[in-house]
């Protein structure tokens, strides 16, 4: 019975999990710098003073869907805009897809540190936590008049 | 996952549209719907010279020009801003560079919504130079000798800037002098064709005088002679 109970607790926390939307990136990192979005473990890595699209999807492009950063000192997030519609199926008995616009945010890394970004939506919340890890350093260059 | 592909094919196909609409010297923004360029005055082919995709120098400033390729819609009213105004600042509707670094420049509508963002580096000026041609197009030759022109012959000069081996993008505060002396000063005339930082040299009489240039903290000169 106990086991049952586990079980049944296991599966309906999976459930849950797999219910929230996905975050992925959309965008590169320029060269020499990181914006590493892993979308299994809602994580990203990404290095200051760059800019990195993101997207929410739940059976496609998230509804409603609104995101902030705790400090946004360290990470300030902005809505996007995609020209462009993906599909999204609503599950049920006779599943339907319809083709909607995009659902995307900008993030730029402002400062070193770490932030949470919370994204809401009609279909479910989902938290991501953001590192900033500082620019690389270049030595000073020598300047040369002729 | 078809409807996607076919979205992304349609990006790509708009990027390319988007890159040859407005000229090869463009930077394409990471959601491939606007791209920065180089303003320039019409017929003024020299100005395109340097491509905006390099590197702005640490002090100099850049008046981009956006261009945006939107499925169903005319561009709407978009304003630049910088994602690190402590290394690309933007004031208005020009870029300056304030340190090295790298800085997202953002292309975004009245409400703040990003339309398309790109990461424009700025670097230290190393190295100071005189472009010199025939015509305002032609002024892309690097000046390395003395120059030596007849009387009534004229050369633009324009000046270049490099961090180490890379041309940088962008105009700074110049300053230009012509060091001569007694008769010698009446051999050139440097005049301005309305753009800051160009020059137009007009050979007069025969001497010889030499024109130094300063500015982002470096400096250059050339020697010019007039001969009969």
């Amino acid at each position: 019975m106990k086991a049952l109970r586990l079980a049944s607790v296991l599966l309906t926390s999976g459930l849950l999990a797999g219910c929230k939307p996905v975050l992925y990136a959309l965008s590169p990192p320029p060269p020499g710098r990181s914006a590493w979005l892993d979308s299994k473990d809602s994580t990203l890595e990404v290095s200051q003073g760059i800019a990195i699209a993101i997207a929410c999807e739940k059976d496609g492009p998230c509804r409603h869907a609104t995101a902030r950063a705790d400090d946004p000192s360290i990470a300030e997030v902005v809505p996007a805009h995609l020209a462009r519609l993906d599909a999204r199926t609503e599950p049920g008995f006779t599943p339907t897809t319809s083709m909607v616009p995009a659902t995307s945010f900008v993030l730029i890394a402002r400062s070193a540190g770490h932030t949470v970004v919370r994204v809401r939506s009609a279909d479910g919340d989902r938290d991501l936590d953001v590192t900033v890890v500082p620019a690389p350093t270049r030595a000073p260059v020598q300047t040369v008049a002729r | 996952m078809t409807t996607k592909l076919l979205s992304q094919t349609h990006a790509t196909i708009a990027s390319l549209l988007l890159a040859a609409t407005t000229g090869a010297c463009t930077t394409l923004g990471g959601l491939h719907q606007a791209a920065l360029f180089r303003e320039c005055r019409a017929g003024d082919d020299g100005c395109k010279s340097v491509a905006p995709s390099a590197p702005l120098a640490v002090g100099a400033h850049l008046r981009p020009a956006v261009a945006i390729e939107l499925d169903g819609s005319a561009a709407p009213d978009v304003r630049v801003t910088s994602g690190a105004p402590d290394i690309l600042a933007a004031d208005g509707d020009v870029l300056r560079g304030v340190r090295p670094g790298i800085a997202p420049v953002l292309i975004s509508a009245d409400d703040g919504t990003v339309i398309d963002f790109v990461h424009v580096w700025v670097a230290q000026p190393t190295r100071l130079a005189i472009e010199a041609g025939p015509s305002r197009a032609e002024a892309t030759d690097e000046v390395v000798a003395p120059i030596q022109l007849v009387v009534g012959e004229a050369r633009w000069l324009v000046p270049a800037v490099f961090g180490g081996a890379q041309r940088l993008a962008g105009t700074g505060d110049v300053a230009w002098r012509v060091r001569c002396e007694g008769d010698a000063c009446a051999s050139i005339a440097l005049l301005g064709d309305g753009v800051a930082d160009r020059r137009r040299l007009i050979a007069r009489a025969p001497g010889k005088a030499t024109i130094a240039l300063d500015g982002l903290g470096l400096s250059t000169t050339l020697d010019v002679e007039v001969v009969p």
